[in-house]
């Protein structure tokens, strides 16, 4: 102070024109300069991000068919499946089995068939694991007729019913060679559990 | 001795402390005013800039909205593909673990000794599946096993008159066609065929002869629930 006490008032005058025009280039460099640089940065990261997603949906966009054909690909080769899958009747697997077995057991002149339902058999997990699982569903079949019968039964099923399977059999010798008895467990695809909740579409019922 | 002109020193000594012919007191408002000047110059060109970027997030902004639907729809129809696909790798990897066996036992007829007659043909069932969770068996059962292997075998029983017939069908079923079908192993371990017994039954046969009852088991490649 004491070096503005000797100066004369014009360069007092100066002096604190200087300071004041100063204070007021700092407050400008902190209240608007640094928040400016501070939205600047924002803004870019903002249109980074909003460039990257446009990316990200141009491609997704333009894969568009790629991801149609595909689609109708899987629909295609998971068609076959569907019709095979056992469904039950009624609610009772068994009595499907025996609508889509009887007719081949009687074409080939077995008696006696009686079907029942064995607890399901789940598939090992794919991944990803969707959404609805399969599993593999037993019906045994019992029934009476020559050996002959018996096999000819089973090529026809494995013929006829290309995705069902033989889980088990058991055909055992009885006195009148025309009517042995057989036990056959033959297992289809059929729809298992669900791997988790399905999510509810957008506007649907709630 | 004339002096022709007279200098007069009327600078104080405070001011005596720039060599430059401009004083302070003209400088110093002088800085500072380009220092505003220049921040506040500063600050248009960023403000500039940030309305171009705002312009620019906004117009991207508007494009991403427009597109918002068509993408929404593609998403969904990946995520339904890449469902369909699992699903379809579960339903392969049933119809890759299928066997057939009505050729088996077809053919198993057309080889039968006449000196052999079978008591019981049979493959057993798989063993139960176990889904409890292996690491707390307090928690959910497992949604599918984690074995993708099924053992599977085949159990002949039958009765014969001598030792022969059965040492052929075992010699005829250990060849072509039954390969496809039959596992031939001859180690200490897991042996196939293995024979359960082979001995003389109590009960005599027709002709008043001990007959002699077998039981022996194939083991069969096994079921493979793999894609």
């Amino acid at each position: 102070m004491s070096l503005l006490d000797n100066s004369t008032p014009t360069t007092q005058r100066s002096v604190f024109f200087a300071a004041v025009v100063a204070g007021v280039a700092v407050l400008l460099y902190l209240f608007a300069v640094q928040p400016c640089q501070d939205s600047i940065a924002r803004a870019k990261q903002e249109r980074t991000a909003l460039e990257d997603q446009k990316r990200v949906m141009e491609r997704d966009i333009k894969d568009s068919p790629r991801v149609k054909s595909m689609l109708a690909e899987i629909e295609k080769a998971r068609t076959p499946y569907m019709e095979a899958l056992l469904t039950p009747l009624l609610e009772s697997w068994a009595m499907r089995a025996k609508s889509l077995l009887d007719p081949l057991a009687a074409d080939v002149g077995l008696k006696g068939l009686d079907y029942v339902e064995l607890p399901p058999r789940a598939l090992p997990l794919p991944k990803p694991t969707p959404i609805q699982l399969y599993a593999r569903r037993p019906i045994r079949v019992s029934c009476r007729g020559s050996y002959a019968e018996i096999v000819s039964f089973i090529l026809r099923v494995e013929k006829v019913l290309p995705y069902v399977a033989m889980q088990s059999f058991t055909i055992k010798a009885q006195q009148d060679p025309e009517a042995q008895s057989a036990t056959i467990v033959f297992e289809w695809p059929a729809k298992g559990a669900l791997s988790r909740t399905v999510p509810q579409a957008k506007g649907g019922p709630r | 001795m004339i002096v022709p002109k007279l200098h007069m020193n009327l600078l104080r000594d405070t001011e005596k402390v720039s060599s430059s012919p401009v004083r302070m007191r003209v400088m110093l408002p002088i800085f500072a005013l380009l220092l505003c000047a220049g921040c506040a110059i500063w600050w248009a060109i960023l403000f500039m800039q940030m309305l171009l970027l705002g312009g620019q997030v906004s117009s991207l902004k508007n494009d991403l909205n427009g597109k918002k639907a068509a993408h929404a729809a593609i998403l969904e129809e990946m995520g339904r593909a890449r469902d369909l696909q699992a699903e379809l790798d579960q339903l392969d990897a049933y119809a890759k673990g299928r066997r057939t066996w009505g050729g088996l036992l077809a053919k198993l007829a057309d080889v039968m000794p006449v000196n052999v007659q079978l008591t019981s043909l049979s493959m057993p069932e798989p063993p139960i599946q176990n889904l409890a969770n292996p690491a707390n068996p307090k928690l959910p059962p497992l949604l599918g096993p984690t074995n993708t292997a099924e053992a599977v075998s085949l159990r002949i029983m039958g009765r014969t008159a001598k030792a022969e017939p059965v040492t052929t069908l075992l010699a005829t079923l250990g060849k072509e066609p039954f390969f496809e079908w039959l596992v031939v192993d001859k180690g200490k371990v897991n042996t196939s065929p293995r024979v359960h017994s082979f001995r003389q039954e109590s009960v005599l046969g027709p002709d008043s002869k001990r007959l002699l009852a077998f039981d022996v088991e194939f083991r069969c490649p096994e079921r493979r629930f793999e894609k």
